[in-house]
């Protein structure tokens, strides 16, 4: 059981592995903040 | 001489075969069976195997990789601290990119805080963020002193395909007083290969052997701690 526990376990850090470098994601970088309205008044100046 | 071949038995399955009370255990008996190094036995391959994976990605991931720089130029910060440069437009290729945005400049004995806004000419959505070094140089009795850098980065993380603007605003002082001389480079490194995910993950795979490893010579001390021959020195 826990064998099979931690498999689950290593398959659920190696999917993470996979899709936060495909998505060129890593934790602890810096917070973006979306804002469309800044950029729209950026560009209207 | 005799010698004895043992077959160790759990107490619970002693109390229900024979339907009597066992004793309290105490302490670790010479032939009882180390269950962390067992378990730890039993998931060798399981460790290796994950961690093989992880490298195998990782090792995808630094080739599929770009780490293309792309320098952004230069401006002299302004007095008008409110005042906006605008830099690029600077090509994303990778579908979804981790980006570091590295800002210099030789500044001495100020600091320099940058405010970006890294806009999308296709959408027009804007991805806000902010850095800031700071550098002072001196001597004393000690001699020659230096404390900070000259330069800062930050990592801008999933970032979509396309074309963008950089739009900064720049604040600065230094202890002179004096206007900024020193100009601010900014260059960025488009599709950087991300490590964190990568130790992240390798710190995962190794947490629950490395657990294992620990109670097992926990269980292994305790075991010779009974014996005369024991080979862990006692702590007087």
């Amino acid at each position: 059981m826990t064998k099979i526990l931690y498999v689950v376990f290593c398959g659920i850090a190696l999917v993470y592995l996979t899709f936060s470098n495909a998505q060129g994601y890593v934790p602890f970088a810096a917070r973006l903040a979306r804002s469309p309205e800044h950029t729209a008044n950026h560009f209207h100046k | 001489m005799t010698w004895s071949l043992l077959q160790y038995i759990e107490a619970d399955e002693i109390a229900e075969a024979f339907n009597v009370g066992v004793p309290e255990r105490d302490g670790v008996a010479p032939h009882q069976p180390n269950a962390a190094a067992e378990t730890l036995r039993s998931i060798k391959i399981p460790v290796l195997l994950a961690l093989a994976l992880a490298l195998a990605i990782q090792l995808g991931t630094i080739i599929r990789a770009h780490g293309q720089h792309i320098p952004l130029g230069s401006y002299t910060p302004s007095t008008d601290r409110t005042r906006e440069t605008v830099l690029g437009p600077v090509h994303l290729n990778a579908r979804r990119s981790l980006n570091e945005l590295t800002a210099y400049s030789a500044v001495n004995n100020g600091w320099v805080e940058l405010d970006y806004a890294l806009v999308s000419k296709a959408t027009g959505q804007s991805y806000e963020f902010g850095n800031g070094f700071e550098f002072y140089s001196g001597r004393d009795s000690d001699g020659y002193w230096t404390e900070g850098s000259n330069s800062a980065s930050v990592l801008l993380t999933s970032l979509p395909r396309g074309d963008y603007d950089l739009v900064v605003q720049t604040d600065w002082g230094n202890s002179s007083g004096s206007d900024p001389q020193a100009p601010i480079y900014l260059s960025l490194t488009h599709d950087v290969v991300p490590w964190r995910n990568f130790w992240l993950a390798t710190a995962a795979i190794l947490l629950y052997p490395l657990v294992l490893v620990v109670r097992s010579l926990v269980f292994d001390r305790k075991r010779w701690s009974e014996s005369e021959f024991n080979p862990y020195p006692e702590k007087e």
